[in-house]
């Protein structure tokens, strides 16, 4: 039996979105957003968005968040950088990664064990890891080693990523903790049913998106070349928007899926490139990306729920005709 | 009336007092050990003063989220919300002259415009309440920054001070305002049908609208009450510190942070005292925490900012205590 | 006066997607009369009774109300025309007091100013419990802190609040001890004596006979037969719920306890308290155990405690072919054992996915190969085959499970564990809610699963199912274990009342 091309608004949001947005800022920036320098500065900084968005996936596929992202960035690379100065400066990836991890892990355990809603708990631990990252920052400005300045080489970026992507597409698409994710995020009590140990499930999700987001660390302190007071700080949204700008359903579930985030992150990343292009100020870009996360969750919603209303229709006229 | 009945009617409120008495009798046990910690530095009169006054904000704003969050809206812009209408306020008194009623107006009316905003998100637009809020908060304060930033051309800081009009911030007055409005919202949370409808609300949705109770129209109306007791929170605040730092990339969470924990420490006492009165505890703990911190010298900013990240999720794990089913 | 017409049902439809809830209903309600709607889970009562509380809306046909259309909205709606319900679907709000939730939705009365005047809320609350003497619960608490059964006595303080003339009492003595039960039904007694009305339903057929002055039998949301309640007799109201077709032929048509000697699963002094207390049995292979009781019994929770979601459980659960002792609900699993909850939606079934990814999830740690890797051939293979051998009716693996009509949902949820390779499966009400077809349909394939040498622990509200398929029964009391009755020579209803009573 061969399958009929249907057409599905729901499926093809993501790219639609994306290319509206580039079209958008295309003309309106006269041609500037597609030079070759500024195309090189959209794809660096996807980069970091789209890493942290492969971990973060995994917990936005459960319906619960983790806006920790940021204060790992900060946190996992200025940590990562002290110690690179002290001992060696390989160092650094280890740290940061063992940080992410441990930080995914402690919310994750929190959530899963404790009921505590995930939102509350990740704002905590970022509002601690904030200040956390002021206390050792301290005014005072970290710089990556010389020898670890290879993450921020463009090949050696370009095929981090697509290794990346195609292993969150294995692990999420075709291994059992990808189905067991989506599926809290559709009935968890059904997952809990089927045998599963959810709050294992759950700690994992946050420990991969705590992992990615201190991978997405080290590729941001290379591109900015160390770190200070603020960085990472609106990472979190960014990642956020990514996901939900690309579709990926805010209440999780079936609908979430990698591709969704891989068109997200750069127009997340197009859209305010091409607000600061078009001369707009850091006030009205924050603006507009309010505004945009807010019609983009309520259009995904809206559009989820239209679809199934014409399949309920679909099916009533089914059966009519099936009486007749 | 049967006397069974009674007894056992009887017997769960002497329950309920029992703790009371319990959880009031273990603070004042604490800031008594503490008072002696800290060189009998907490409990003189000069700090007494000073911790009334700060205990007003977390308290106002907490009853403010209370009356919001009651209705099943998790609505974290509430500190957007509070700088936008802040910087309103001052901007009405310093450039406009409007004195008090600028004052109050740019305040008050500030937060009810925000917050209808992002209540109609959630409720009329279907958006989580969680997103609502994050996609509202980053509009005010994009808002705000504009506005300051416009005005910074013209004065030279981007930051608006007020300086008139200061009177509701200082001693008797802003413990006076907090009084009253706690008066009012205990009242109207606890007995008014308003408030009663919404905690039907809140609990049991599907009962609620199944007893004719019109579940939008409550929500919006309490988000409003919310709205007008965050105001107030505003005004004073405003007027106690006098400027509102317009922030951006969500930094306007910070300012909600110890309501919150205000709110989920009042939660965790849900058995033994109503919401109004939990806020009113919850707050009252962490300020004195946080004063406490200050007297043994923790500085703020970096080190206090941890302990209330900690105090947040321990809060948290509190108030979800022996809660089953689905968290997210 | 008991000539006059209270409620006129007329050619009442229901449905919800393609089950008929209610088909073509008619029915005539007298002033001053009880009349009981008898049938099976799923017959179409519940449904029927909220219909013309305004709970739901009706798709066709028509009520009438003295005469006048009457055609609810909402509750409220239906309460402005005397019409009043204790049913399950509305609750109380846990955290106010009684008193408050007698007067949900009406604090326009009681209004004090600002205020609401709470204490006159309670005075009026009592009056109402001593107009219909109806014993006084505490009414300054939390409702959420009552006992269910005084809770229910506050629901039907709060159903005679406005005053009307028509009630509808949903299960109302289940949650009743004796004493209460006298007391409600001289309620009942009272309140048609002024030419009021009750709607009432009840899974207790004696009592049914006994209050009730006319009853309706309800099957597949058809109205079979309407008489004087004293023209039945026990035997004829049971065979006309359960209906010819069933009796005998779905059922096993053997009469004698058979299952292989090896033991399969075995329970030890399992207890969690105030669910389900010291229990003890022995599952064997091939064997099909029933578990029987009254509604509030435990029943239920001995699944969910045996599963292993039930906490501070106590005692040994033991499979005896590996030996191990089942701990957390994962060890079932690996132990290749299967419970499925009673409540299908919110504990089986992913509502909105699709048919194949349900179909799947509990057999992806099987399906998972080198590197964890689960192969889209191997899964798509596997729901093709669960969807086939059940014959789920749904236009493809794609189809959402919402769609699916109550049999096709089950067919779902019991195909993906009965195409697993399994030792043992405990089912909590398999046929709950599902048209009679799907239900024969469930039976043969259990009958052929025990033939397979499957153990299968069956919880049912139905003691017809129990007894048609069980090899043995075990049946409890307030929690405790009464008595396990063999197929061979204790399967009558008396005896096994007699237990559960």
């Amino acid at each position: 039996m061969k399958k009929k091309f249907r057409f599905d608004i729901n499926t093809w949001l993501p790219v639609i979105i994306f290319v509206l947005i580039a079209a958008i800022f295309g003309i309106a920036t006269k041609g500037q957003l597609f030079g070759p320098t500024n195309m090189m500065n959209i794809f660096n900084q996807s980069v970091s968005v789209l890493i942290a968005g492969l971990g973060l996936i995994f917990v936005a596929a459960m319906g619960s968040t983790n806006i920790t992202g940021g204060a790992i960035v900060a946190v996992a690379g200025t940590l990562g950088c002290i110690a690179a100065e002290r001992s060696t400066g390989a160092i650094m990836i280890p740290v940061a990664l063992v940080i992410g991890i441990a930080t995914g892990c402690f919310s994750g355990l929190i959530v899963s064990k404790f009921k505590v809603n995930s939102f509350m708990v990740t704002l905590a631990v970022m509002m601690a890891f904030r200040a956390f990252n002021t206390l050792l920052v301290n005014d005072k400005a970290y710089i990556i080693p010389d020898s670890m300045r290879f993450i921020n080489n463009d090949v050696f970026k370009i095929v981090s990523v697509i290794v990346l992507v195609a292993l969150i597409v294995y692990v999420f698409h075709y291994t059992r903790l990808g189905t067991y994710v989506r599926g809290i995020g559709e009935n968890e009590m059904a997952i809990r049913h089927c045998g599963v140990d959810v709050d294992k499930v759950k700690i994992a999700a946050f420990a991969i998106s705590g992992l990615l987001a201190a991978v997405a660390a080290l590729f941001t302190i290379a591109r900015v070349g160390g770190t200070n007071n603020t960085i990472g700080s609106g990472f979190e949204m960014r990642i956020m928007m990514a996901l939900y700008i690309g579709g990926v359903p805010v209440r999780g579930g079936a609908g979430s899926k990698v591709y969704k985030l891989v068109f997200g992150a750069p127009t997340i990343v197009l859209l305010e490139n091409g607000l600061v292009l078009c001369g707009a100020s850091g006030g009205v870009t924050q603006l507009i990306r309010g505004i945009v996360l807010l019609v983009a969750v309520w259009l995904s919603g809206y559009l989820a729920k239209k679809f199934v209303n014409v399949g309920v229709a679909a099916a009533q006229n089914q059966k009519k005709v099936a009486a007749q | 009336m049967s006397d069974k009945a009674k007894v056992l009617g009887a017997d769960q409120k002497r329950k309920r007092l029992q703790g009371q008495l319990i959880i009031v009798g273990v603070i004042i046990v604490i800031c008594v050990i503490c008072h002696f910690c800290t060189g009998g530095k907490l409990l003189s009169p000069v700090n007494l003063k000073v911790l009334s006054i700060q205990w007003t904000y977390p308290l106002l704003i907490g009853l403010g989220m209370m009356f919001i969050f009651s209705g099943g809206m998790v609505d974290l812009s509430i500190g957007a919300q509070a700088i936008l209408a802040g910087n309103i306020g001052a901007i009405f008194v310093e450039d406009f002259g409007l004195g008090y009623p600028g004052l109050i107006l740019g305040c008050i009316g500030g937060v009810i415009l925000c917050e209808m905003v992002s209540a109609s998100c959630s409720v009329f637009f279907g958006i989580p309440s969680w997103v609502a809020g994050l996609g509202s908060a980053l509009v005010f304060e994009a808002i705000a920054t504009i506005i300051c930033s416009a005005r910074s051309g013209a004065t030279g800081s981007a930051v608006v001070y007020l300086k008139n009009c200061r009177v509701l911030g200082t001693f008797p007055w802003i413990i006076l305002i907090a009084a009253i409005v706690f008066a009012v919202a205990y009242f109207l949370f606890n007995r008014s049908k308003l408030g009663l409808n919404l905690q039907a609300v809140g609990s049991a949705p599907e009962v609620s609208e199944a007893m004719g109770i019109n579940r939008r129209k409550t929500i919006i109306i309490a988000a409003l009450v919310g709205a007008v007791i965050v105001g107030i929170g505003t005004t004073t605040q405003l007027s106690y510190t006098g400027r509102y730092t317009a922030m951006s990339g969500m930094g306007s969470l910070a300012g909600i942070f110890k309501s919150l924990a205000a709110i989920l420490t009042g939660q965790s006492f849900g058995k033994y005292f109503s919401n109004p009165v939990g806020v009113l505890v919850g707050s009252f703990i962490v300020t004195v925490l946080f004063n406490i911190l200050t007297l043994f010298g923790v500085p703020s900013g970096t080190y206090q900012e941890m302990t209330l990240g900690a105090v947040v999720i321990l809060c948290g794990i509190l108030a979800s205590w022996k809660i089953k089913g689905v968290v997210k | 006066m008991a000539d006059q017409i209270m409620l006129k049902v007329e050619n009442v439809c229901k449905s919800f997607g393609p089950t008929k809830a209610s088909n073509n209903v008619n029915l005539v309600l007298k002033k001053g009369t009880v009349l009981g709607l008898a049938g099976e889970n799923g017959s179409g009562k519940s449904t029927l009774a909220s219909m013309i509380c305004g709970m739901q809306r009706k798709d066709s046909g028509k009520f009438y109300k003295d005469g006048k259309e009457f055609d609810p909205k909402n509750p409220g709606d239906a309460k402005k025309h005397g019409v009043a319900m204790v049913v399950q679907e509305l609750g109380v709000v846990g955290p106010l007091t009684g008193a408050i939730n007698m007067f949900l939705g009406e604090m326009e009365k009681y209004k004090k100013g600002p205020l609401v005047d709470l204490k006159a809320m309670q005075r009026d609350a009592y009056k109402q419990f001593d107009q219909w003497n109806l014993p006084h619960v505490p009414l300054d608490i939390p409702a959420g802190e009552l006992q269910i059964e005084q809770r229910k006595l506050m629901e039907l303080a709060r159903a005679l609040n406005s005053n009307p003339d028509f009630l509808v009492l949903d299960e109302i003595s289940q949650a009743l001890s004796q004493d209460n039960r006298d007391v409600l039904y001289k309620f009942i007694k009272k309140f048609k004596e002024g030419g009021r009305t009750i709607l009432m339903i009840t899974h207790d057929l004696e009592e049914m006979v006994e209050i009730c002055d006319e009853i309706a039998v309800l099957r597949d949301g058809e109205v079979v037969e309407t008489r004087a309640s004293s023209e039945y007799s026990m035997e004829e109201l049971k065979r006309l719920m359960i209906g010819r077709e069933v009796s005998g032929d779905y059922y096993r048509d053997d009469q004698e306890e058979s299952y292989q000697k090896e033991v399969i699963l075995e329970v030890k002094d399992l207890n969690v308290p105030g669910k389900c207390e010291h229990i003890s049995f022995e599952l064997h292979k091939g064997e099909i155990l029933g578990i029987c009781g009254l509604s509030d019994a435990g029943i239920h929770e001995l699944g969910s405690a045996m599963f292993g979601l039930e906490e501070g459980r106590t005692g040994s659960l033991v499979v005896k072919s590996s030996n191990t002792e089942l701990k957390k609900p994962g060890d079932m699993i690996r132990t290749r054992g299967a419970y499925l909850s009673k409540d299908r939606d919110a504990h089986g079934l992913m509502l909105d996915d699709s048919v194949g990814d349900n179909l799947i999830v509990p057999s992806v740690r099987e399906l998972s190969g080198a590197l964890a890797f689960l192969s889209p051939i191997k899964t798509r293979r596997l729901a093709q085959e669960a969807s086939e051998a059940f014959e789920v009716k749904a236009s493809g693996l794609g189809h959402i499970i919402r769609r699916l009509s109550g049999g096709n949902k089950q067919k779902v949820n019991l195909s993906r564990w009965l195409i697993q390779d399994l030792d043992y499966i405990i089912l909590d009400c398999p046929t709950r809610g599902v048209d009679i077809g799907v239900k024969a349909y469930i039976y043969s394939v259990l009958k052929e699963a025990k033939a397979k040498g499957l153990g299968i622990i069956m919880i049912s509200d139905e003691l017809a199912e129990a007894m048609g398929m069980s090899d043995r029964i075990l049946v409890m009391k307030e929690h405790r274990q009464e008595a396990i009755l063999s197929r061979t020579c204790d399967f009558t209803e008396e005896k096994i009342m007699e237990a559960m009573l």
